[in-house]
């Protein structure tokens, strides 16, 4: 039984640096060169962390528990867990931003329906998660629209000369940091469950309770191995999503971070796991549309043909990873 | 170095420009060597230079809001485009000014007014810009109505005196100063048309 917790942490945390590595919500923030590349992964650690441990509780029943109906036997969530990881590696090595979520979740449900329990799914809970990547990125492109116009009615009306432009964009440059950092804080929530929610039922059969310090233990150290993830890889995703989409601006890039922190903050408080990559990348757009910047199409066509093949790639994966497993044990 | 002090240094060349463009103007058809003037000028090109070079590394090392520090980089290359220039027409004039048509500077007169008060303009433009965008816009355009009405009639002056001249040194000295004028002019414009960037960029 110890040899089995071990292993599963351990895979935990393999695909908690594999999550880490994928996370480019400080993307804005370098972008616009608030921050550097270094001070970014550093600050992002630390968030995330603290994310993961609190509020990440309460996302993380919804992915692990309530899903499915399913017992997953140990095989099988290592599996899961193994496939999802090689391809968050393999994505950030690539510089591509992939969705954590929809690969979790694909990735679990493709288990189900190779196991032939396609009956054990929640199909109200999982059409609740699919309608949420939808709805998400819709109200990141609307909520960073209508930001974005605002701040230039306020450019408009307060500035009229380079004096005016130096102390708002400072202004912001600032209040970008403290956006940064509450979407670092929901997405660490968000993220962290992807990583551990097969450990939270595990714990929390050993503990015989559902929440101690004891059960919260797999938040704690998926956020650990998440920062590690982030401070070692995420630099690649980070540097190209923030340079590679639309030229940025403190004030644009704090209209792409309140879009995006509200709508994470807001999904992570009510228990929904979104794609805050999905939700990041159309906040980028909803702002160059608004400011009429000109956008770099390639770099976006990629990320979404990328986000419509993730659960697929995740299922193909586990397909494989499991298949090869049979083989192996 | 802070916002003031970089604010500081683009005053500071906007009075390099102001300067060299007045003496420019004075030199540039003359047909006397004033070695004073042309000494002058080849001063505010080192000063230019050097409060580029300060600025330069400024903008290097700037962490914070590059995004500003790109136009401002692009306006300290057209003003440091304009000084050089200065600089050079300097010494052509100390080459050439001796071999020019006493008659000449009466008619050429409009481009080198043209020359002290895009300059003038420029550089008040440049120190305007940090106040009121719209009144460098405004500066801004008197420039390229200035550039355009030199380039039109300056070409005719020329025209005419190389049908009526016999002199092919009279001419050629006449050639070589009124090219250096037009540049002169078009990289004033130029400056300018960063300055108007600026302006439609921030304030839409």
């Amino acid at each position: 039984m110890e040899n089995f917790i071990l292993i599963l942490t351990s895979l935990s945390m393999f695909l908690a640096i594999a999550i880490g590595a994928n996370d480019e919500t400080f993307a804005p923030a370098i972008g616009s060169k608030r921050l550097s590349v270094n001070q970014a992964v550093l600050l992002g650690g630390i968030i995330v962390i603290i994310g993961a441990s609190t509020l990440g509780f309460k996302v993380a029943k919804t992915v692990g528990s309530d899903l499915t109906d399913a017992e997953y036997t140990t095989l099988q969530i290592l599996v899961i867990l193994l496939s999802v990881g090689l391809l968050l590696i393999l994505g950030s090595l690539k510089g591509l931003p992939l969705s954590t979520t929809h690969t979790m979740v694909g990735s679990t449900i493709a288990m189900s329906l190779i196991l032939g329990k396609s009956d054990a799914l929640k199909m109200d809970v999982i059409i609740k998660i699919v309608s949420s990547w939808i709805i998400s990125p819709v109200l990141g492109f609307i909520g960073a629209f209508i930001i974005m116009k605002l701040v230039l009615r306020l450019k408009k009306a307060y500035i009229k000369g380079l004096d005016d432009v130096d102390r708002i964009e400072m202004m912001f440059a600032n209040g970008l940091l403290v956006a940064v950092c509450i979407t670092a804080f929901s997405r660490g929530a968000n993220d962290v469950s992807n990583s551990v929610a097969p450990l939270i039922p595990l714990f929390q059969s050993i503990a015989g309770t559902e929440d101690s310090l004891f059960v919260r233990l797999p938040l704690i150290l998926g956020g650990t191995f998440m920062a590690i993830g982030l401070i070692i890889i995420g630099r690649r995703v980070l540097v190209t999503l923030g340079n590679e989409i639309v030229e940025l601006s403190p004030t644009t890039a704090v209209a792409v971070q309140v879009a995006t922190a509200l709508v994470t903050t807001t999904s992570a408080s009510l228990g929904i796991p979104i794609s805050g990559t999905h939700v990041l990348v159309s906040s980028f757009l909803g702002v160059a549309v608004a400011n009429k910047s000109k956008i770099n199409m390639r770099t976006v066509y990629k990320i979404a043909v990328s986000a419509i093949g993730t659960p697929f790639a995740a299922a193909a994966t586990t397909f494989f990873v499991w298949h090869l497993a049979l083989l192996i044990i | 170095m802070n916002k003031k002090e970089e604010k500081e240094k683009f005053f500071e060349l906007a009075d390099l420009i102001s300067e060299g463009g007045k003496l420019i103007s004075e030199i540039i058809f003359s047909p006397e060597i004033n070695m004073e003037k042309i000494m002058l000028v080849l001063d505010l090109e080192e000063k230019g230079d050097r409060v580029r070079d300060e600025l330069n590394r400024h903008f290097a090392t700037q962490q914070s809001v590059p995004y500003l520090a790109l136009d401002r980089a692009k306006l300290l290359r057209r003003i440091d485009d304009i000084l050089d220039e200065f600089a050079r027409t300097a010494r052509t004039v100390k080459e050439y000014n001796e071999s020019l048509p006493r008659n000449f500077t009466a008619d050429i007169k409009f481009v080198s007014d043209a020359i002290k008060t895009s300059s003038q303009n420029l550089g008040e433009a440049i120190k305007i810009v940090y106040t009121s965008f719209d009144d460098a816009l405004k500066l801004v355009r008197g420039i390229e109505e200035l550039r355009d009405n030199v380039v039109e009639k300056g070409m005719e002056v020329e025209a005419g005196y190389f049908k009526t001249s016999n002199d092919w040194k009279e001419f050629e000295a006449l050639s070589r100063m009124h090219k250096r004028a037009q540049v002169i002019m078009a990289l004033i414009k130029a400056a300018g048309e960063i300055l108007e960037l600026m302006s439609i960029k921030y304030v839409g």
